[in-house]
This record gives structure tokens, C-alpha cells and sequence, in this order.
């Protein structure tokens, strides 16, 4: 047996005389609990960037899945705003506004994309991690 | 009013007063110290935690409520000197520490023959992490994608409890054969 073997076995016999059964049974569960909420973490994969979310005047008023084709009228101050969801993709139908800016955006699709429509005060986005939006410490 | 004397001075408070700030001002260089360092994985929130050793051992050798206010005090005055105070992930280590610490105390108090101090600080480290992630979903963002953090928390919870208990348990052992300081599960006796 190598050196190197020996040095690892006495760091076991070490730590594992700072551990109770109770602490075993701990990291068990700790375990089992990891493994059963994994799939969650599949489903994260796919969600990032599968919905848009539309706000008006910062409250949120709709979740839209991308996943099926549809139509939503928001009413702001300013009139109907008509925002529609096809093959995965979001876009503002019509929205009232001089400038039409957020129709000629065209569709959006990607997770940190959003639309605007300032006249209206409807935003459409969509969330997901495009970059870190913040950092706890 | 008489004069504080060497007989009038109640040793044990004074003792307890001192050993408390310097726990206290050890817990803030740890956590300051620890905010340099980058993260070892790309996981926001992700620290191993060294400070609750701290309020561990204040726990042991101070009682329970000594404990929880140096995890207050700490996350408080920490950032305060790291200059995050009024910033989002303040509030978030604030929560995060406090309800660590109360499961940590419960933990001590009522688990403490089956499970040793390895095992009370993995519960304190995901309580910690778990609380952050619902704190920052209350407070900041709605968005239930936030939970599939989840597993990420538990296994990072799990690495860093483990690694702060064995320390702790160490720790523990040394200073109790050097200085004389036994610790046992009757806490508030110093």
C-alpha cells in the first residue's frame, strides 16, 4: 500500500470518529432529498426560456407558456395591447403608440429578451439567466 | 453607588461579556473574509460558511441566545464593513443566518444525543441556504424557477456543513484539552 493511501485512511478514521450515527443519517437524507428534487433541475433546463411573462405597469398579468399558440389582450392606459404567442416565439401584435416600437421588434424567443411598449406600459420578457442579475452574498 | 471593585465585579459576566466580543469580531473578519473569495462554484449564495462555526461554539460555551444574537450582529456588521448593507443580498445572509441559527439551537437542545455537531451544522447550512432562496423569492423575485436551485442547495449545504462541523468538532476537542473548556450538551454555564 502506498503512502499516499495510509494518510487517507487515517483522515477517515478521524473524521469518521467525529460522526454519530445521527450525522450519518443526516447526510443520508440530505442525499435522498437532492436526488428526489434532480428533476426538478430537468425541468429548469427547459423552462428557462419557455414562458414570457407580461407585465403592466410592473405588476405581472400573464404567464404565456411558448409551448401553445395564443393571443392576449392587456388594457393599459393608453388602449389594447395585443401580444401573441407562436411556434415558441412571442411578439406584439398591435399596441397603441405613435412609434410602434415594440411591434417592429418582431418576435422574441430567448431567455433576457423582452419587449416594450411604453406608451401602453406593458412589458413582455422573457426570464432566464442571460448573465448574473445579482450576487448574494 | 459603589465603585466597581475587584470583588464587586462579577467575573463570569465580564467574561462572558469579553469572550462574546471577541467571537463576535472573529465572526465579522470570517465573513468579511470569506466575501473576497470567489465563488469555488457558479452558484449565487454558494460560501462555505466559516463564520457559523462562531455561532456554534458561542452556542456551546455562551447558551443559545448569545448565539443567535452573534449571528445577527455578525450578518449586520458585516456587511456593514463590506459595504453590502443596504444591498439585496444583505437581507437575504441577515434571514438566512438568523433562521440557521435558530435551527441550530433547536438542534443543540433537542437532537443533540443522536446527532453530533456534524450533523447539526449540515441542518444549519441548508436551513441558511433554504431560507435565502425563499426569502429571495418572497421579497424579490416571483418566479418559481427560482426552487429548481434547490438540489444545488442541499448538496452545497450539505459540503459546507460538513466541512464547518468537522472543524468544528476539532476545534472543539483542542480547545477543551488545551484551555480547560469542557463543552457538553448542558449549555449556559460558562
Amino acid at each position: 500500500m502506498s503512502q499516499r493511501f495510509d494518510a487517507l485512511r487515517a483522515f477517515w478514521r478521524t473524521v469518521s470518529r467525529y460522526l454519530t450515527w445521527g450525522d450519518y443519517l443526516v447526510i443520508a437524507l440530505v442525499l435522498l432529498g437532492a436526488a428526489a428534487t434532480i428533476p426538478l433541475l430537468h425541468e429548469t433546463a427547459e423552462a428557462s426560456g419557455r414562458w414570457a411573462i407580461v407585465r403592466l405597469d410592473g405588476q405581472i398579468v400573464h404567464q404565456l407558456s411558448l409551448e401553445q399558440d395564443q393571443e392576449v389582450i392587456v388594457t393599459g392606459p393608453a388602449g389594447e395591447t395585443v401580444i401573441q404567442v407562436q411556434g415558441g416565439r412571442v411578439r406584439v401584435l398591435r399596441s397603441p403608440g405613435a412609434q410602434e416600437i415594440c411591434m417592429r421588434q418582431g418576435w422574441i424567443h430567448k431567455p433576457g429578451q423582452a419587449l416594450i411598449c411604453l406608451p401602453n406600459h406593458v412589458t413582455v420578457e422573457i426570464p432566464g439567466d442571460s448573465g448574473m442579475d445579482a450576487i448574494s452574498r | 453607588m459603589t465603585p466597581y471593585t475587584r470583588s464587586t465585579l462579577p467575573e463570569a459576566w465580564l467574561l462572558k461579556r469579553i469572550l462574546f466580543a471577541a467571537l463576535l469580531a472573529l465572526g465579522i473578519v470570517l465573513y468579511v473574509l470569506e466575501g473576497f473569495f470567489p465563488p469555488l462554484v457558479p452558484v449565487p449564495g454558494a460560501k462555505l460558511g466559516l463564520s457559523n462555526i462562531l455561532v456554534l461554539f458561542t452556542m456551546l460555551f455562551l447558551g443559545y441566545s448569545a448565539g443567535i444574537s452573534l449571528a445577527i450582529a455578525r450578518s449586520i456588521l458585516g456587511s456593514f464593513i463590506a459595504g453590502t448593507l443596504l444591498a439585496p443580498g444583505a437581507l437575504l445572509s441577515l434571514a438566512g443566518g438568523l433562521v440557521s441559527a435558530l435551527v441550530v439551537a433547536v438542534s443543540l437542545k433537542k437532537l443533540h444525543p443522536p446527532l453530533g455537531l456534524v450533523g447539526i451544522s449540515i441542518l444549519g447550512a441548508i436551513a441558511h441556504n433554504v431560507t435565502q432562496l425563499v426569502v429571495a423569492y418572497v421579497l424579490f423575485v416571483q418566479i418559481s424557477g427560482l426552487f429548481y436551485y434547490l438540489p444545488f442547495m442541499l448538496i452545497l449545504g450539505l459540503i459546507s456543513g460538513l466541512i464547518t462541523g468537522l472543524i468544528a468538532v476539532y476545534l472543539f476537542e483542542r480547545l477543551g484539552r488545551e484551555l480547560g473548556l469542557a463543552y457538553n450538551s448542558d449549555v449556559g454555564a460558562l
